[in-house]
C-alpha cells in the first residue's frame, strides 16, 4: 500500500494539465486539480460558493467561515471536504463528504473525496466501489475515473484500468492522465505498437514523453528514441526535477549501454524504470 | 408743540374759566378814518388792459422808469402816462375780483402804490411841458385821483378832493366830470348833511353812501341809525365783494362808535347774510359764539367754533380756531362730565381734516397735524381707561369709554393693541373675562411681537372665566362642567398656542396643557406632549409629576414605544420618581412587548433590535425568553452566526432554561452543518448528560458516534457506541454495533473486552448473520490468540482454538454460506500451521543413524506435513493470512532445507545405496527449494497486489527485506491480523 500511494504520488506529481483548446472540454476540466496523485473536482462547488481555487492547503478556515454564514450549504461543505482531504485529515474529510451525500447523494465530487478517504483509510475495496459510484453518476465526471484507473493500474486489474481510461478518454478527449493511463495499460499488457500511438496521439508534455521513452526504452527497445525523448525530457522547462532526474538517469544506462554494448542482443534486463514504478517485473507465480 | 398743545388743553379753565374769553379774529377796520369812499366805483376807472397786454405795458414802463433814472432830463409822452392810468386801472380791476385779505390782493395792491407814485413822478415832469390846457386838467385829475387813492387819512382826501376842484373841475372831459362831480359832492355833504338827492340818482352806490351818511349822523338814535345800516345792507347784494367788505368795515365801525360798551354780539345792526360770503363777517360770528358761550349755550358755541374754523374765509386763523374748538369741548365734557363730547369733537376734527384732504388744502385744519390730534386723543383715551378700570365708572360709563377707544382704534389702526390691551382690562374690570379673553386674543392673533404676552393674558382671563386653577393641579382629575365645556376647549386652544410659542420647555404651560387635554379625554396627546417635553427638560417638579402620570398610561395602553423612549429617557437623567412600578419594570415590559409584537406582524428586524436591547438590561427578568427569541429570528433571518452565538450563549446561561434541550440539538446541528465538529461533541454530549433518557438518545449517540469518528477520537466512540449497544433495541442495527463495538475494541481498545460482545453476536442467531458469525469467530481466534507469539501459545489455549476450530466447523455446517466462516478457520489453521513441529537433526546424528534414509524421509514427512498446515491456510482465506501463511512456509522450508542438507550419506558406501539416497535428496531439496521461491514471491506479490492490508503488507516488505523472523514481528501484533 505504501508503494501503491507512492506511485500515484510519484506519477502525478508530474502531471500538469495543459489548457484545451476546446472550450467544452475546458470546461470539463477547468474543475480539476491534482493533490498528491489524486484528482479532485471542485471547479463547479468552488464556483457557487465564490471561492478561488487555489491553495487549497489553507483553504478549510475560510470555507470554514463562509459556512458559518451558510450551515449545510452543499457546494461549501463539498468543497471543506475536499480541503480537509487535502490537508490529510482523512476522518474529517470522510465525515464532510457523508454529510454532503446526506444532503445531495448525486454529489459526485463528494462521492470522489469519499472514495479517496476510504482509499486512505485502507479500505480499497470500499474506496473503489464508491470511485466508481461516482465516476457513473455523470458523464462529465473525470476525475474519480481518473483516480480509480490509475488505483487499478496499481492492482494489476489492467484490463479494467484500460477499460475506465477509455472512459475517461471519449469523456475529455485532450485529458493528458487519461491518455498517459491509457497508454500506460496498453505497455502493461505489452502491447507497445498500441502504447506508442496513444502516447502520440495525445497531446505531449514532459510526463507523456518520458513515458513514451520508457516504451522505447524497454518495450521496442529502440534504444536512439528513447535517449531522444529522454533528453527532450531532461531539458524540458515544464518538467519537474524529479522527472528530468529520471530522464537523465535513464539516458545515462542507455549512453553506458551503447558505449561497453553490455547485453546489447536483448536490450538489457535493467527494467528499474518501470520496476519501481508499476512493479512491472514482479513476477506472477501460481502455485498450482 | 405738541405738549404745548397739551398743556393748553390741560387747563381750559384757566382760559375759558375766565371772566371773558378773547375773541380769536379781529374786526374788520375800514381803511381810513372818514366816510365810506368807494373810489374804484365812484371814479369810474375802467381799464381796457388785458392780462397780456398788462404784462406788456409792466415791461415797457420798467424800461422807460430806467430810462428815466438814469437820464434825468428826459422828457415825459402824455403817453406814458396814459399808459401808467391804464394800469393803474387795470389794477384796480383786478383788485376788484380779488378775495378779501388774499396774497392776491396784497400783491395788486403793493403794485397799484408803486404805480400810483410813478404816475405822480410822470405828471409832476410832465405838467411843465404841456401846452394845452384841457391836457393839463385832465392830467392833472389823473394826479390827484392818484393821491387820493394813496391818502392815508379823511383830511388828506377833503385836501385832494378841494385841489381837484380847484385845477382840473372845470376843463375836464364829460367822461371824467361826472364821478369827480359825485367825489366833490359826498365830501361837500359831509359838511352840508344833505346827501339825499342821490338817493334818486338810481345808482345803489350813491344810495348807500347816501345812507351811511345818515347811520353816521344818527348815531345817537339808535333806531334810526339800525334802521341806516339795514337798508344800506340790503342795497348791497349787488356790490362787488371788495366793496361789500369796506361797507361792512364801515358798518362795523358805525356800530362799535354808536355802542361801544356792552354790545350784543349775537345782534348786529345790518344784515348779516348779505356779507355771508365775506371773510369780514367771520370776527363777527366768532364774537357771536362767544357771547353765546358766556350766556350759556355752550354747545351751540361749540357747534360754532368748529364752523368758523371749517370757513373756507377762516385759512389765517384756523388753527387757532380749532384749537378753541377743542378747549371749549374739553371745557365742556369736563363741566359735564361727559368724555362722550369731546370724543365726538375730535372725531368731527378727524372729518375735517379729511375734508380738507380731499379738498386738497395746503394746510388742512390750519396746520394741526394728524399725529398731534392722535396723539391729543389717545392720551384723552388711556386717561378714560384708566378711569374705566376703577370703581369711580358705573358700568354705563365704562361700556362708553370701551366703544370710544374701539371708535378711536378703527380710526387710528396703529393705536388699536394699546387701546385693545386697556379695553381687556376694563373688561376685566367689569368681570366679563371671556371679553377680556376674547380680545388679548386678538391681540396675540394680530400683534406677534407681543402675542406670548397677551396670550398668558387671555389664558389668565379665560381660567377666571371657566373657574380654573392658575397651578396645574395632578393629583386629583378635572372634571370640566357643562357649562363651560367651549371655555374649557378655548383655554385648551390658548395652551396649545403658547405651548408652540415657547422656544424652551416652559413645564407650566406643558402641564396646564397636558392636563386640559387629559380632562377632554385626549389623554394620548397629552403624554405625547409631556414625553416630548421631558426628553429636554425631566428635572422639573411637574416633569416628574408628568412622568408619573405617563408612564403608567402607555403601560395600560400599550403604547410600548413611546414607553420605552420614556423610560430609557428617565433612566439616562436618573430622575427621582415615584411611581406604581420600579422604572426599569417598564423599559422591561416595553422592550419585551415590542419584541413579540415585532416578530407577530414579521418585523424580525426590529424585534432583534428590542429583544437585544433587552437582554443588555441589567435586572432584566425574561431574559431567556429573549435570547431565546432572538436565536429564532436570527435563524428566520439567516444571520447564522449571531444565531449559533446566541444559542451558544443560551446553552451556556441556561442550563435551566425552558428551551434548554430544543438549543441544544440545534446547537449541535448547526455545529454539524458548519464543521465545528468539536462544538457539536460538547452539544450532543451536553444533551445526553441532561437528558439521557430521552427519545432522541439514539440518534444522538449515532450523531456522536460519527462526529468522533470524524475527531478520530476513538475511545468516546467506543464508549458511545457501547452505551448505544446498551440501549439499543435487539435487531440488526444492534448487531452492527456490536460489530463497531468489536472492530474499535480490536484497532484501539482492549480486545479482551471485545469478547462480551463477541458472544454476543454468536449468540444473536436471530440478527447475525453468517458473514456476521465468521467475523465473530475470528475475533474470537484472535482473542485466544492474544498478544503473545504463536510459538509460545500454552496448551490451554491451543486446547480452546481447537474446541473454537469444533465450533466453528459445526457452525459451518449449518450455515447456508460456509465460505464466510473460512477466515476464521484459516486463522485457526495459520496458529496450527505456524506451530508445526520442526524436526531438526544434529551431524552426530546423521553420523550415528543406521538408517540415513528413513531420517531423510521422516524430515521430509514432517516437512511436508508442516507445508500442507501452511497452504490449508491459503485454501481457506486467500488474503492477509495466506500471505502471512506463504511467508512462513517459505521460512519454514527453509528449515527443512538446511536440515535436509544436513543429511548426507558416506561415499564410501556401495553406490546401490547412495545413488537412491542422493537422489531422493536431491528431489527433496528441489522440491524444499521450489515451495521456498514459490511461497516467497507470491506473498510479495499478494502485497503489492494490494491485496492485503497497508500494515500487513508493510510487515512482509520490512521482513523480506531486512530478513528478520516473521514470527518476532507478526506475533507480537496479533491485531494487525483483525483488519
Amino acid at each position: 500500500m505504501k508503494y501503491l500511494l507512492l506511485s500515484v504520488f510519484l506519477l502525478t506529481s508530474c502531471v500538469t494539465l495543459l489548457q484545451s483548446r476546446n472550450a467544452s472540454h475546458s470546461e470539463k476540466l477547468a474543475g480539476i486539480t491534482t493533490v498528491r496523485g489524486t484528482w479532485l473536482q471542485f471547479g463547479y462547488h468552488a464556483r457557487k460558493a465564490g471561492i478561488p481555487m487555489s491553495r487549497w492547503e489553507e483553504a478549510s478556515p475560510k470555507i470554514k467561515a463562509k459556512l458559518k454564514n451558510k450551515p449545510g450549504n452543499e457546494h461549501l461543505s463539498t468543497l471543506l471536504a475536499g480541503a480537509l482531504y487535502v490537508e490529510r485529515k482523512y476522518q474529517q474529510a470522510y465525515y464532510q463528504a457523508k454529510l454532503v451525500l446526506k444532503l445531495n447523494p448525486n454529489n459526485r465530487s463528494a462521492r470522489n473525496i469519499l472514495g479517496l478517504c476510504l482509499l486512505a483509510q485502507g479500505k480499497t475495496e470500499q474506496a473503489n466501489a464508491e470511485l466508481m459510484r461516482a465516476f457513473k453518476t455523470s458523464n462529465h465526471e473525470i476525475a474519480s475515473g481518473l483516480n480509480l484507473g490509475f488505483i487499478y493500474l496499481q492492482q494489476r486489474h489492467i484490463e479494467a484500468a484500460k477499460d475506465i481510461f477509455l472512459q475517461v478518454q471519449a469523456r475529455c478527449p485532450t485529458c493528458q492522465d487519461a491518455a498517459l493511463g491509457l497508454g500506460i495499460s496498453y505497455y502493461l499488457q505489452k502491447d507497445y505498437t498500441t502504447a506508442i500511438s496513444t502516447f502520440k496521439k495525445s497531446k505531449k508534455n514532459a510526463n507523456i514523453l518520458y513515458h513514451l521513452g520508457l516504451v522505447y526504452r524497454y518495450g521496442q527497445v529502440d534504444l536512439d528514441k528513447a535517449a531522444k525523448l529522454f533528453t527532450t525530457v531532461s531539458r524540458s522547462r515544464s518538467a519537474s526535477s524529479e522527472l528530468k532526474r529520471k530522464a537523465i538517469s535513464e539516458k545515462a544506462n542507455i549512453d553506458n549501454m551503447q558505449m561497453f554494448r553490455y547485453d546489447s542482443d536483448s536490450g538489457g534486463n535493467n527494467k528499474d524504470g518501470f520496476k519501481h514504478l508499476y512493479l512491472l517485473n514482479a513476477p506472477q507465480h501460481d502455485f498450482d | 408743540m405738541k405738549y404745548v398743545y397739551i398743556a393748553l388743553l390741560a387747563s381750559p379753565l384757566l382760559l375759558i374759566g375766565s371772566s371773558s374769553i378773547k375773541p380769536i379774529m379781529p374786526l374788520v377796520q375800514p381803511k381810513t378814518g372818514g366816510l365810506p369812499l368807494m373810489p374804484q366805483a365812484l371814479l369810474g376807472i375802467n381799464s381796457s388792459l388785458t392780462a397780456k397786454e398788462a404784462r406788456k405795458t409792466e415791461r415797457w414802463l420798467a424800461k422807460q422808469y430806467k430810462k428815466m433814472a438814469k437820464e434825468f432830463n428826459l422828457p415825459i409822452s402824455l403817453d406814458m402816462v396814459d399808459k401808467q392810468l391804464d394800469l393803474q386801472r387795470y389794477y384796480l380791476q383786478v383788485l376788484r375780483k380779488t378775495t378779501v385779505n388774499s396774497e392776491k390782493e396784497q400783491a395788486i395792491v403793493k403794485k397799484l402804490h408803486a404805480s400810483q407814485n410813478r404816475l405822480q413822478q410822470f405828471i409832476n415832469r410832465m405838467l411843465p411841458h404841456l401846452g394845452d390846457k384841457k391836457d393839463v386838467a385832465k392830467v392833472t385829475y389823473h394826479k390827484h385821483v392818484a393821491r387820493y387813492l394813496l391818502a392815508t387819512s379823511n383830511h388828506q382826501q377833503r385836501k385832494i378832493v378841494q385841489d381837484i376842484r380847484r385845477d382840473s373841475y372845470r376843463l375836464l372831459p364829460p367822461a371824467l366830470k361826472r364821478p369827480a362831480t359825485l367825489l366833490l359832492t359826498v365830501h361837500k355833504a359831509e359838511k352840508t348833511k344833505q346827501l339825499r338827492n342821490f338817493q334818486l340818482s338810481g345808482s345803489p352806490h350813491v344810495a348807500i353812501v347816501a345812507y351811511l351818511h345818515d347811520a353816521r349822523l344818527n348815531l345817537k338814535s339808535k333806531t334810526k341809525f339800525s334802521s341806516m345800516l339795514h337798508r344800506a345792507s340790503k342795497l348791497a347784494i349787488t356790490l362787488t365783494p371788495r366793496e361789500k367788505s369796506e361797507l361792512l368795515a364801515y358798518s362795523v365801525s358805525l356800530w362799535r362808535k354808536q355802542a361801544s360798551k356792552a354790545q350784543n354780539w349775537n345782534t348786529p345792526p345790518f344784515e348779516l347774510n348779505v356779507f355771508r360770503s365775506l371773510p369780514d363777517v367771520l370776527p363777527l360770528i366768532e364774537r357771536s359764539a362767544l357771547s353765546d358761550w358766556s350766556h350759556g349755550h355752550k354747545k351751540r358755541a361749540v357747534r360754532m367754533y368748529r364752523k368758523l374754523a371749517r370757513d373756507k374765509h377762516s385759512s389765517h386763523y384756523r388753527k387757532q380756531l380749532y384749537m378753541r374748538y377743542l378747549r371749549l369741548a374739553k371745557t365742556f365734557y369736563t363741566e359735564a362730565n361727559n368724555s362722550r363730547f369731546y370724543d365726538d369733537a375730535l372725531h368731527q376734527l378727524y372729518v375735517d381734516f379729511r375734508a380738507d384732504k380731499a379738498k386738497k388744502r395746503t394746510a388742512p385744519l390750519g396746520g394741526i397735524t394728524m399725529a398731534q390730534l392722535q396723539e391729543l386723543h389717545f392720551t384723552f383715551m388711556m386717561k378714560e381707561l384708566a378711569q374705566a378700570k376703577t370703581t369711580a365708572y358705573t358700568k354705563e360709563a365704562k361700556q362708553q369709554t370701551i366703544a370710544m377707544a374701539k371708535k378711536l382704534a378703527l380710526t387710528f389702526p396703529k393705536l388699536k393693541e394699546p387701546l385693545y390691551a386697556e379695553i381687556a382690562l376694563v373688561y376685566a374690570s367689569m368681570r366679563l373675562y371671556d371679553k377680556s379673553a376674547a380680545v388679548y386674543l386678538m391681540l396675540s392673533n394680530n400683534y406677534t411681537k407681543k402675542n406670548a404676552f397677551y396670550l398668558r393674558s387671555a389664558i389668565r382671563m379665560q381660567s377666571l372665566y371657566v373657574s380654573y386653577p392658575a397651578q396645574p393641579v395632578f393629583t386629583k382629575s378635572l372634571v370640566i362642567p357643562a357649562k363651560h365645556i367651549t371655555g374649557f376647549a378655548k383655554l385648551t386652544q390658548m395652551y396649545a398656542r403658547l405651548d408652540k410659542l415657547q422656544t424652551k420647555v416652559d413645564w407650566h404651560i406643558k402641564s396646564h396643557y397636558g392636563l386640559l387635554l387629559i380632562a377632554a379625554k385626549q389623554e394620548e396627546r397629552a403624554v405625547a406632549l409631556w414625553t416630548m417635553a421631558l426628553a429636554q427638560n425631566p428635572t422639573h417638579n411637574y416633569a416628574k409629576l408628568a412622568a408619573t402620570y405617563a408612564l403608567p398610561w402607555l403601560e395600560t395602553h400599550k403604547k410600548w414605544a413611546k414607553l420605552e423612549r420614556l423610560a430609557i429617557l428617565l433612566t439616562k437623567r436618573k430622575v427621582a420618581l415615584t411611581l406604581p412600578k420600579p422604572l426599569h419594570v417598564y423599559l422591561e415590559m416595553a422592550l419585551m412587548q415590542q419584541g413579540i409584537n415585532a416578530e407577530r406582524v414579521g418585523n424580525n428586524a426590529l424585534a432583534i433590535v428590542k429583544f437585544l436591547a433587552y437582554v443588555k438590561l441589567n435586572k432584566a427578568p425574561q431574559k431567556e425568553f429573549a435570547i431565546y427569541r432572538l436565536t429564532r429570528l436570527y435563524k428566520k433571518e439567516k444571520m447564522y452566526v449571531k444565531f449559533y452565538d446566541t444559542l451558544f450563549n443560551y446553552v451556556r446561561t441556561y442550563p435551566q432554561g425552558k428551551h434548554y434541550r430544543r438549543s441544544l440539538l440545534e446547537a449541535g446541528q448547526y455545529a454539524t452543518m458548519t464543521a465545528e465538529v468539536e462544538h457539536a461533541i460538547y452539544f450532543y454530549r451536553t444533551f445526553l448528560k441532561k437528558y439521557p433518557y430521552s427519545a432522541k438518545e439514539i440518534s444522538i449517540r449515532k450523531k456522536l458516534i460519527s462526529l468522533f469518528k470524524a475527531r478520530g477520537d476513538a475511545h468516546s466512540m467506543l464508549t458511545e457506541l457501547k452505551l448505544l449497544f446498551k440501549t439499543s433495541a435487539h435487531d440488526k442495527n444492534k448487531l452492527h454495533l456490536a460489530q463497531e463495538i468489536v472492530a474499535l475494541e480490536f484497532e484501539h481498545g482492549v480486545p479482551s473486552n471485545a469478547l462480551a460482545t463477541i458472544n454476543w453476536i454468536l449468540a444473536a442467531n436471530d440478527v447475525a448473520n453468517d458473514k456476521a458469525r465468521g467475523k465473530a469467530y475470528y475475533k474470537k481466534a484472535a482473542l485466544l490468540i492474544g498478544s503473545r507469539a504463536f510459538s509460545n501459545l500454552d496448551p490451554d489455549t491451543f486446547a480452546d482454538l481447537k474446541a473454537l476450530k469444533q465450533e466453528i466447523r459445526s457452525a459451518q455446517a449449518k450455515s447456508s454460506k460456509p465460505l464466510h466462516y473460512n477466515s476464521a478457520l484459516a486463522l485457526v489453521a495459520l496458529v496450527n500451521a505456524t506451530t508445526s513441529p520442526r524436526t531438526s537433526v544434529t551431524i552426530d546424528a546423521v553420523k550415528r543413524s543406521s538408517d540415513i534414509t528413513s531420517m531423510m524421509r521422516n524430515l521430509v514427512r514432517n516437512y511436508s506435513s508442516g507445508r500442507d498446515k501452511h497452504l490449508q491456510v491459503c485454501k481457506l482465506d486467500n488474503s492477509s493470512l495466506c500471505v502471512q501463511a506463504l511467508y512462513r512456509l517459505a521460512r519454514f522450508a527453509e528449515h527443512y532445507l538446511a536440515e535436509v542438507e544436513k543429511v548426507v550419506i558416506a561415499d564410501s558406501l556401495e553406490q546401490s545405496i547412495t545413488k537412491p539416497f542422493n537422489a531422493e535428496k536431491q528431489k527433496a531439496l528441489k522440491h524444499i527449494r521450489n515451495t521456498i521461491v514459490q511461497a516467497h514471491n507470491k506473498s510479495i506479490t499478494m502485497v503489492k497486489q494490494g491485496l492485503v492490508t497497508s500494515l500487513v503488507a508493510d510487515q512482509v516488505t520490512w521482513m523480506e527485506k531486512n530478513d528478520l523472523d516473521f514470527q518476532d514481528i507478526g506475533a507480537s501484533t496479533y491485531f494487525q491480523l483483525s483488519i
